[in-house]
């Protein structure tokens, strides 16, 4: 059903702008300015029972591990424990942890290591295609070709009816 | 997929833990100066060869839980 009133439970646009600049965690100076300090700080949080429980049935929900890296070091940014840089250098130890968590619980878990636009068609492909197509078009004369597949038809055509044989 | 997560696995791929440990390189010379051995050719302040230090012992951690 189409809801005709407007909602107002939304933020305004530009409201992320207008905060004072140093309010938010992630624009004020890291907890951990380190990558080794980050790891320490991951390897205390994410060897906690609770925190394997969580992970392992995020695990098996089947979310990828490199997408739970990701949110886990993306969230850690946002409460200014650390910067985007050493997320991103950290992110790929997340990973590795995480296997070893999953490997530990036995779960079957998705690396999300493979490339999903590895099996899709690249528009490159068509362009080219159809640059083939186009030279191809190009270097011969279109009356032949017609001519040629009428002809074609014309020998190909079986014999039609009801007392035509069976091939 | 977003910009973030791309560079997330390329940089797990590019993580060439298994070549990481390099042999010690000793060096036999007749001559009285000689060489010191250089034992490792890894840059430790490289803080990307810090985390891949890192994820090599969680991976032969891994690996010993597989052949168990």
């Amino acid at each position: 059903m189409l809801n005709l009133e407007p909602s107002f439970d939304a933020p305004i646009p530009g409201q992320s702008l207008v905060a004072e600049l140093g309010a938010r965690p992630w624009q004020t100076p890291p907890q951990f300015k380190t990558v080794d300090e980050a790891i320490e700080y991951y390897m205390s949080r994410m060897t906690s029972e609770e925190f394997m429980v969580q992970v392992v049935d995020i695990l098996e929900t089947g979310v990828p591990v490199a997408t739970l890296a990701n949110t886990i070091q993306l969230s850690s940014v946002m409460e200014g424990k650390h910067t985007l840089d050493i997320g991103i250098l950290v992110a790929p130890f997340l990973m590795e942890l995480l296997m070893m968590l999953g490997d530990s619980a036995g779960v079957e878990y998705k690396t999300g290591l493979e490339n999903p636009d590895a099996k899709k068609t690249r528009p490159t492909f068509f362009a080219k295609f159809l640059k083939k197509y186009n030279d191809n078009l190009a270097s011969k004369d279109v009356q032949e070709i017609i001519e040629e597949s009428r002809e074609e038809e014309e020998e190909i055509k079986e014999p039609s009816g009801l007392m035509a044989r069976r091939t | 997929m977003s910009r973030a997560l791309k560079d997330i696995i390329t940089a797990y791929n590019n993580m060439d833990i298994e070549n990481l440990s390099t042999p010690k390189q000793t060096t036999s010379s007749s001559s009285l100066v000689t060489k010191r051995p250089v034992t490792s050719s890894l840059n430790y302040k490289n803080p990307a060869v810090r985390v891949a230090k890192q994820m090599s012992v969680i991976r032969k951690y891994r690996k010993g839980m597989e052949d168990a």
